[in-house]
């Protein structure tokens, strides 16, 4: 595949300045430990979120936008749970945290969800989908990839450790998932694995195009295949046959460069070279991906940090500093590039620990703000184009994966029947697919229809999912509330907390309590009535 | 709303109330627009016209279909034949050769972008992809200009077959393109056998308390949609349009004639939706990113799906007296380059290829603009997306000077200040 690559690799000359604040030129391999770096983690914390607070807080003054309030506490645990977990809390977590008095409950409850399994289970999940999608080719194991993202997360690995893992990664698909990542990326010379290791860990997105009118436009055509050129020596072999099938990624002692053809039609060679400018000296007897990998990691390289810093941002507050949020450059300014460094920095000087980056973002005033638009902040609406300025929390659409483990958090349902997490996550794995559509194009690229539009409505209506959720199977959360001796009101109440982390109004209980009252059906129906109610409202269905 | 009409059937009341409440808080024309807007919706009720948009994902090659080049290194092993129109096409289109009296080849679109996403938005948009704003595509833009006002339907306006399309951008999530796949199956679509209408509307009941409730907070537009795409699900749940889907319903001739795959599935579904009164749909066909063998993957499995399905949708569109006024767009992101590369494939290319056009009133037979022996450049006038969506919008009875003010008060046109392609306008 040829590609026309753009002013986005304008930015190399931007881009490997040195960090700012950062101590220029620390070897990858000689990296100091996080124990040197920071003696006392928490202080760090507070000092960084402050100088970010400060940023937001002048900027927002600037454009004469006033802040929403801070968030309730109902609000906030739901939406931290969601953020960091990927399900709403569940009803005993929810209670225990709304009676605790303790003044730093808020963060306290960041770093407890940090050391859960759910904290695993979902990131994983993201980083799979990030990696390879939903569907990816055949093959490439998705479930032995997510195994080993899990396996990362659980020993705390560094995010530089984990990106060096990915890019340079051999072995059988089943033994080192690692390699599934590439897996999936190598067909057409591995031109996608090329832009997509650009855009997904540096923000850079070298397919795209505008390269025309581009006075460096040859320059730039090289620079793409002098980094593909680095997937050169990369095979992929099979033995067996369906059932036995062992699948490998290998580094092959191939020494030839990449030939490429120019929009002339001339043939042109590319020897790898990294963006700085450094050929491989001895290409042919180098592990080229090993090279390559050494060098997106190196703490002075800008590139791998403030991606990363703009995707968790955008993770947390629905829109990251740029958009769209993997594609950086100075042809699309952050709007707040202060932010954006100085996490970024921060981030580095952690030794690349995302937990460290994860309570710093929550840790933010922006984070704790209401969705409620107020007076003085109606203009900050990016979901109708205007850039972000984060006087308030965005609502944002739970994804698929949110909106399946939340149900199950709700109503308890599914839990009889699977055998253990593998099982449970096959059947939604399954599930899931069906909503995936593709593009058509070579490039892997695919979509969800489960993305707030009539599939997911009617899913959410009428579907088996839903129907487990509002049945009366014993030991469903709904049989539990309703086998509890309390009046109607009470009862609502409790539904109310379990779906939506709060209590109805007045309005809605007096609402409500008489639908309950005057209907026809059993009380048991009229309470499962309510509860698909609920399930099926905004408010459970978008994280706010 | 004066200009609805008066007996709107029982089943559709509701539906129009659902969009009444989202329409109010959406993107809407710019005020002093707003009458001609009311004004047009009648007119194109009488006129009922439709879009029906063939994506060919990947980038089709232009050189291999309908511009072809046979006295050029370029030209590939296809041999051009002569067609019921003004021009020679690929000798692997042969059914399509006989219909192109009815559709007219634009050979000198030039349209930059030379990436799968951004040619995807720039095609469907007519805009640049934009950092600040999101375009709406052109589904959704017929969609909202006339899709609700249809009297009667009760199925989504903007229906994309088998594959992914573009979104709505500001004109918000009710006019989001509802996807389904090309044999018409919707999951779902209807409740459990055991909720009987009565329990159905208990839960509705309930489901109102509890969504404006958190509507009245002011969160932004995601909860109002939500409330409206549940109204346009409701619709979709009680209708009986809905046998529109089942292609199975078409004789075994008539779907054999169309091809028994998902191409040819998908446009039968879409002439089955159209006569139904859905105002635009999208039906995809994947597998023109040839970068790789091009020229047998066309040869046998491309050109014969195309050929089969577009000449069966063309004919029975015309046979019923809907092609006058059902546009048809057959297109990619961009066309392939013409040199043909070291692994006999071709790769992206904007800088001058076709688009087949027809149907909608727009002058069929002819070939518009023309590229240099070799295809690389276009020679004399070259026409962007912008002057296609002009045209497109004009065939579909769209005014394109109307202005959108988006949410934030910025002032957006319908096109991108496109030219009408004259030739077309007869």
């Amino acid at each position: 595949m040829r590609w026309h690559v753009c002013s986005c690799i304008g930015m190399v000359g931007w881009a490997i300045s040195p960090l700012i604040g950062a101590e220029p030129g620390i070897p990858a391999s000689d990296k100091p430990s996080p124990s040197i770096l920071a003696a006392s983690p928490q202080a760090e914390d507070q000092s960084v979120n402050i100088l970010v607070d400060q940023y937001i807080a002048t900027s927002l003054r600037e454009q004469r936008l006033r802040p929403s309030a801070r968030s309730s506490d109902m609000e906030y645990i739901r939406r931290v749970y969601l953020d960091i977990v990927g399900h709403i809390p569940p009803l005993e977590e929810l209670e225990s945290f709304l009676k605790n008095k303790d003044r730093n409950k808020r963060s306290t409850i960041v770093n407890q969800l940090m050391e859960t399994d759910g904290y695993i289970h979902y990131w994983s999940d993201i980083w799979t989908n990030l990696l390879v999608g939903r569907d990816p080719p055949r093959a490439a194991s998705r479930e032995h990839l997510t195994a080993w993202v899990s396996d990362s997360l659980s020993t705390g690995q560094s995010y530089d450790q984990f990106v060096y893992d990915l890019v340079s990664a051999t072995g059988e698909r089943e033994e080192n998932g690692a390699v599934n990542f590439l897996l999936s990326h190598l067909n057409d010379q591995a031109t996608p694995a090329t832009a997509k290791i650009s855009q997904l860990f540096l923000g850079m997105r070298l397919q795209c195009t505008q390269c025309h009118d581009h006075p460096f436009n040859q320059w730039k055509q090289d620079q793409f295949w002098q980094l593909n050129a680095f997937f050169r020596q990369t095979r992929q072999t099979r033995e067996g046959d369906d059932e036995t099938l062992k699948v490998k990624l290998l580094n092959s002692d191939d020494p030839s460069p990449v030939y490429f053809e120019r929009r002339s039609g001339l043939m042109s060679v590319a020897f790898p070279t990294l963006f700085d400018g450094t050929l491989i000296e001895d290409f042919s007897d180098t592990n080229r991906r090993r090279a390559l990998a050494l060098f997106l990691i190196k703490p002075e390289n800008r590139w791998l940090s403030e991606a990363l810093v703009n995707r968790m941002w955008g993770h947390f507050f629905g829109y990251g500093f740029t958009h769209p949020m993997d594609d950086m450059g100075p042809h699309n300014p952050p709007t707040h590039p202060e932010v954006l460094r100085q996490l970024a920095v921060d981030f580095v000087q952690s030794n690349f620990d995302v937990k460290h980056l994860i309570r710093t973002i929550t840790s933010t005033e922006a984070y704790h703000r209401s969705s409620v638009i107020y007076r003085g902040n109606e203009r900050d609406d990016p979901a109708s184009g205007s850039a972000p300025s984060f006087s308030r929390m965005y609502v944002k659409q739970m994804t698929a994966e949110q909106l399946y483990r939340s149900l199950i958090i709700a109503t308890q349902a599914d839990q009889a029947g699977a055998k253990n997490n593998k099982d449970a996550d096959a059947r939604r794995d399954r599930w899931l697919k069906q909503f995936v559509v593709t593009f058509g194009t070579d490039e892997n690229d695919e979509t969800t229809t489960f993305d707030g539009t009539i599939p997911q409505a009617l899913m959410m209506m009428n579907g088996d999912l839903m129907q487990k959720a509002v049945g009366v199977d014993p030991g469903s959360l709904l049989v539990q509330i309703l086998q509890e001796n309390t009046s109607d009101a009470e009862k609502i109440r409790r539904l109310y907390l379990v779906a939506l982390c709060r209590y109805p109004s007045l309005q809605e209980l007096n609402g409500l309590k008489r639908v309950v009252s005057t209907t026809n059906s059993p009380r048991l129906i009229a309470f499962q009535d309510l509860f698909w109610a609920l399930l099926n409202s905004n408010e459970f269905m978008l994280n706010h | 709303m004066k200009h609805l009409p008066t007996a709107l059937p029982a089943m559709n009341r509701r539906h129009f109330l659902g969009h009444l409440s989202s329409i109010a808080s959406l993107a809407v024309p710019a005020m002093h627009f707003a009458d001609r807007i009311q004004l047009h919706a009648s007119q194109l009720r009488r006129s009922q016209r439709a879009c029906i948009l063939l994506w060919m994902g990947g980038g089709p090659s232009h050189i291999d279909t309908w511009d072809p080049k046979p006295e050029s290194t370029n030209g590939g092993p296809f041999r051009p034949i002569a067609t019921s129109g003004a021009m020679q096409i690929s000798e692997h289109l042969p059914r399509m050769a006989k219909l192109m009296h009815l559709m007219s080849v634009i050979r000198s679109m030039s349209t930059r972008e030379a990436d799968h996403s951004r040619g995807r938005y720039k095609m469907h948009t007519g805009y640049t992809p934009s950092n600040t704003i999101q375009h709406p595509s052109l589904g959704s833009i017929v969609s909202h200009q006339m899709g609700t006002k249809v009297p009667g339907l009760s199925l989504p306006s903007f229906i994309s077959v088998g594959g992914a399309s573009e979104g709505p951008g500001f004109l918000g999530m009710t006019h989001a393109p509802f996807s389904i796949s090309s044999n018409g199956q919707v999951s779902n679509l209807k409740p459990p056998s055991h909720i009987k209408p009565v329990r159905l509307r208990q839960r509705l009941e309930m489901l109102r308390i509890v969504e404006n409730h958190f509507i009245q907070q002011k969160r932004g537009l995601a909860p109002t949609e939500h409330k409206a795409i549940y109204a346009q699900t409701l619709d979709l749940i009680g209708s009986a349009q809905t046998e529109a889907f089942n292609v199975n319903k078409e004789t075994q001739t008539i779907r054999e004639r169309y091809g028994e795959n998902g191409f040819g599935r998908g446009c039968l579904l879409a002439r089955r939706l159209v006569e139904t009164g859905v105002s635009f749909v999208e039906v995809n066909l994947g597998g023109w990113d040839n970068h790789r063998d091009i020229f047998p993957v066309l040869k046998d499995q491309r050109l014969p799906e195309l050929d089969q399905a577009m000449s069966a949708l063309i004919e029975d569109l015309n046979q019923r007296g809907l092609l006058e006024t059902t546009t048809l767009i057959w297109m990619g992101e961009f066309g392939r380059t013409p040199r043909i590369n070291a692994n006999a494939g071709r790769d992206h290319w904007p800088r001058s290829w076709s688009v087949v056009v027809g149907g909608g009133g727009l002058q069929g037979g002819q070939s518009i603009g023309k590229t240099d022996q070799d295809g690389i450049e276009v020679v004399g006038k070259a026409y962007e997306a912008s002057d296609l969506f002009a045209t497109l919008c004009h065939s579909l009875k769209i005014p394109s000077d109307i202005v959108y003010t988006s949410r934030t008060g910025r002032p957006v046109k319908i096109t991108d200040n496109g030219q009408l392609i004259k030739p077309l306008l007869g």
